[in-house]
């Protein structure tokens, strides 16, 4: 019998056990004597179970649409609540799709080579560092580490450049990159037609596409293999096309060519490479240490790092992203919480009716059944409208992630896996939600809930004061790294590049060295092309320079007071005269180059204090003589020009030289124009002057410094951070208010009997006020602890993104949003104490 | 809803019991007038269940009646609907079709 009950419906125990035992009594016992009956008997219940079963499930249907109609009801009876409920899943959902997709396929994709695990770059740090300073070695220094690892370790290496493309329609700059002849062997990956390049190559002008440049400029013509390019003013002959998902997002690059240092007796072995690895079997920190006993030719005593490619390719945008992912995480929990919380109102409101219900004989678990239906049914839809907005939020947030750190370089949609996973975490999350308000209640509860109404247990009101404590604590976590991360990118945004941003138009251009093989012939371009644009834009100063700020720190070279007393290493760059005042760097002292100094003139430079300090206070730098590692000569300091930042704003002082363009020209160079005219229009002026002077010649990246600026390494991760965490901590600080709200008035509402009853014993309606406001105050309190302690992990992991945040200034502002919250807490809350206050003894023991 | 068109083999004993038992139709009843005419014992639960199918496929209806001087829970009469009959009368049809003209003999020599 108790197995019958335990198995079936009680509407089907009952019936079942009644008919037995009537049958049993009257039919069976009689005829075939007690024992046989009982076995009878117990048979019976064994095979009747199964067939009720099945039947009860069957007829599930009929109560499955039962539920679903009246689920229908009751949240069309109060649809405010529930359609803000729906928005924040949606809100939080789809934002967390969005960055689970993106982190998902940054962080968690392995790159399309072969044994990416296997995988590593290899680049050098001083000693005492741990980050590559460069990734670049030369390549006299892969020579050396191919020596020493022997074939055991495959070594490879690669050099971003850009070249310009002609023939095709207009002239264009392509992103290429020089590899060495096993490169894509090494990446282990196929060609997807023709074949990658062989040592006979070597010398011979080939070239290897990506499947995009393929497709995009070339249509997908199928005689590709085999035709010519020109490239950078020589024909290149095209050997083989990438496979179409091959992405190498650490260079991206659209033509492949072979390095030309690794020709042999190309006597080269000073220009630039970056390092691959492939190794197996062995720990990294074996090979490093290896190739560490190889000098390298950079840095004295240097240490060899290896990161493993999967880290490189995700670079600083990989902690960027699993912040994103913590923040929307967190703003998920407090989406569910809130849901909770409107379930637990929901199911209060109903209480009565399903004690009525339980008292009929409905089972008990059929609340929970109620409940957990209509949070599957928020969660459900709140899930879809996520889903839909991901879909239209991902290829933003993709498009920031690009900019990060040049990642990528496929295409990223919400993916299945994302939508999958958070499904999941929602159900979970959202039968949590059901059942949560359930748990609460006692065991007598039916008689009380008929005799009392609909209030609540002392365990019930304690669960949502944990759900809305925590909802308070993780406004105070979002609202403090909000207000940390923004006040960084504040500051961040505030510090002085050195130059003067507004109003300066940059764009580039590269001299093919077939066209244009000597300096004099570089130098003559240029400055044709400032007379010509000066005379084109009235008002306008145009200055030309190789490298501009926030593009890196490299180029750099040991300086000093003599040959053999270089002691400092700087940065040294090549500008005119012009350059100075078209972006805005302020002469400090001295002059700047004379314009019409040549090539065969004493070399002259401009440094900034940095490296004037060399000389201390007391002397005059102008005039002294500079000795420069990488010239092999000494110059002449003509004047004193301001710092610059070249890689971040959140460096610190890089000493600089700046060589005279006149004298130490580059093809490749950037012209800055100062003009009050519309950067469109200038642009465009600037075309017109260089298709006349070149019409092969194209202008490339053009951009505003202003924007420069904006892009600079640090500040869109800051601002993508911040904007996010602000909007998280809006929609958490918006929740726990309501929720607040909402615990205060449901608090006076069970207790008002309690304060009728004071207010009629003589209690000041004061006093009531402020017992009434306590109740909220502990139950910020409790979220602001817990906050806090959440905060100091928050703020560890935010880490090297909150720029000279002092334990000081991170107090303050915890303490001001602790302040803020508490204060706007008590507010959500005053509405309801005012009635608590204002109870009327009479009204409510009346009504009682 | 369902697939009121068939009618099963136990369905069919079920109604057929139900029809037999006239006004004395209760589940226990229809289960004894099953046991007594086929021999099996029957499920009581399977008799409930089937009882609910077909219900729920509106061939049978229900009746709650309280009889004087019994004691527990009223019994639950049940009564073939028309729906029922004819439902009945269609499968009666089709298996007399389906034997008509066939005797059933032990097939012979073989195995």
């Amino acid at each position: 019998m108790a197995l019958a009950r335990r198995c079936l419906t009680p509407r089907d125990a009952d019936r079942l056990i009644e008919a037995l035992d009537d049958e049993y009594e009257v039919f069976q016992r009689p005829r075939v004597g007690r024992r046989r009956a009982n076995l009878w008997y117990w048979g019976q219940v064994l095979r009747s179970i199964l067939p009720l079963l099945l039947s009860s499930r069957r007829s599930g249907g009929g109560l499955v649409t039962a539920d679903a109609k009246q689920l229908a009801r009751r949240l069309t009876r109060s649809p405010v609540s529930a359609l803000a409920a729906v928005a924040t899943l949606a809100l939080t959902l789809g934002v967390g799709a969005s960055i689970v997709a993106v982190a998902d396929q940054v962080l968690l994709r392995p790159p399309p080579f072969g044994d990416p695990h296997e995988l590593y770059t290899l680049g050098v740090a001083p000693e005492g560092q741990t980050e590559p300073v460069s990734p670049r070695v030369s390549y006299g220094t892969l020579l050396d580490w191919r020596e020493r690892a022997g074939s055991r370790i495959p070594l490879e290496g690669y050099d971003p450049t850009s070249l310009t493309l002609t023939g095709l329609q207009d002239p264009t700059r392509v992103r290429a990159n020089d590899v060495t002849p096993a490169f894509f062997s090494l990446l282990g990956i196929e060609p997807f037609i023709g074949r990658f390049f062989t040592p006979d190559d070597l010398g011979r002008p080939v070239a290897v596409l990506s499947h995009s440049f393929w497709s995009d400029q070339l249509g997908q013509h199928p005689a590709v293999i085999g035709s010519q390019l020109m490239l950078g003013g020589t024909p290149h002959s095209v050997v083989g096309v990438l496979p179409e998902d091959f992405a190498f997002s650490l260079s991206r690059g659209e033509v492949w060519r072979l390095l030309p240092a690794a020709v042999p007796g190309a006597d080269d072995e000073g220009s630039p490479v970056r390092v691959l690895g492939r190794v197996v079997g062995e720990p990294p920190a074996a090979v490093t240490a290896l190739l560490e006993q190889a000098s390298t030719r950079e840095v004295e005593r240097a240490r060899v790092v290896a990161t493993p490619i999967s880290v490189a390719l995700a670079g600083d945008s990989g902690r960027t992203l699993l912040l994103l992912t913590s923040a929307a995480g967190l703003a998920i929990l407090i989406a569910f919480a809130n849901l909770a919380v409107l379930l637990m109102v929901r199911s209060l409101d109903r209480r009565r009716e399903l004690a009525v219900r339980e008292a009929l004989g409905a089972r008990s678990s059929e609340a929970a059944r109620q409940l957990t239906m209509e949070a599957m049914a928020l969660v459900a839809v709140g899930l879809a409208l996520g889903v839909a907005f991901a879909v239209l939020l991902t290829p933003a947030i993709a498009g920031f992630a690009l900019e990060l750190g040049g990642i990528a370089g496929r295409d990223i949609d919400v993916s299945w896996r994302a939508i999958t996973l958070l499904s999941a975490v929602s159900a979970a999350l959202g039968i949590a939600c059901g059942v949560i308000p359930t748990l609460g209640r006692g065991g007598s509860r039916i008689a009380s809930t008929l005799r009392h109404g609909a209030t609540s247990t002392r365990r019930e009101v304690a669960v949502r004061r944990g759900f809305v404590s925590a909802e308070v604590a993780a406004a105070f976590v979002l609202l403090v790294s909000m207000g940390l991360l923004g006040t960084s990118l504040r500051s961040m945004l505030r510090t002085d590049p050195g130059f003067e941003a507004t109003g300066v138009l940059k764009l580039q251009l590269s001299l093919p060295q077939t066209i244009y093989p000597d300096q004099a012939s570089v130098v003559r371009f240029y400055r044709t092309l400032s007379d010509q644009l000066e005379a084109r834009l009235p008002t306008a100063t145009v200055g030309v320079i190789d490298e501009m700020p926030l593009s890196g720190d490299g180029g750099r070279s040991r300086v000093g007071l003599a040959q053999g007393d270089a002691p400092l290493e700087a940065v040294v760059r090549s500008a005119t005269a012009a350059y100075f005042p078209a972006i805005g760097i302020p002469l400090v002292e001295g002059q700047t180059f004379d314009a019409e100094s040549s090539l065969d003139d004493t070399p002259t430079v401009l440094v900034t204090p940095a490296v004037a300090r060399m000389w201390g206070s007391d002397q005059r730098v102008v005039g002294q003589r500079l000795w420069i590692d990488e010239l092999e000569q000494s110059a002449e300091i003509v004047g004193v020009v301001g710092e610059v930042k070249h890689r971040a704003l959140d460096e610190g002082e890089i000493p600089t030289v700046y060589l005279s363009a006149s004298q130490f020209p580059s093809a490749s160079s950037i012209v800055m124009v100062r003009s009050a005219l519309p950067g469109t229009d200038v642009a465009a002026r600037v075309q017109e002057v260089v298709r006349r002077l070149d019409p092969e010649l194209p202008v490339y990246s053009v951009e505003t410094m202003d924007d420069v600026i904006a892009a600079s390494p640090g500040v869109p991760a800051r601002r993508l951070l911040t904007v996010t965490l602000t909007g998280f901590a809006l929609l958490a600080t918006t929740l726990s208010l309501v929720g607040l709200f909402g615990l205060a008035s449901h608090e006076v509402a069970r207790r008002r009997t309690e304060l009728a009853l004071r207010a009629a014993l003589g209690a000041q309606p004061l006093r009531l006020l402020r017992n009434t406001l306590s109740g909220s105050v502990r139950t910020v309190a409790i979220g602001l602890a817990v906050g806090l302690g959440l905060a100091v992990i928050a703020i560890r992991a935010l880490g090297a993104l909150l720029i000279a945040s002092d334990v000081g200034e991170i107090a303050l502002l915890s303490l001001g949003v602790a302040i803020l919250l508490a204060i706007v807490g008590s507010a959500a809350a005053l509405p309801a104490a005012v009635r608590a206050a204002r109870s009327e003894p009479l009204t409510v023991l009346r009504a009682d | 809803m369902g697939k009121t068109g068939v009618l099963g083999s136990f369905e069919e004993l079920v109604l057929v019991a139900t029809l037999r038992r006239g006004d004395d139709a209760y589940a226990v009843t229809i289960r004894r007038e099953l046991v007594e005419r086929t021999g099996n014992d029957v499920a009581m639960g399977a008799v409930y269940a089937t009882l609910d199918r077909l219900a729920e496929k509106r061939l049978v209806t229900s009746d709650i009646e309280r009889r004087s001087g019994r004691v527990g829970r009223p019994r639950r009469y049940y009564a073939v609907t028309d729906a029922g009959l004819t439902m009945l009368a269609e499968t009666k049809a089709i298996r007399d079709a389906m034997w008509t003209g066939l005797t059933l003999k032990p097939a012979e020599g073989r195995e």
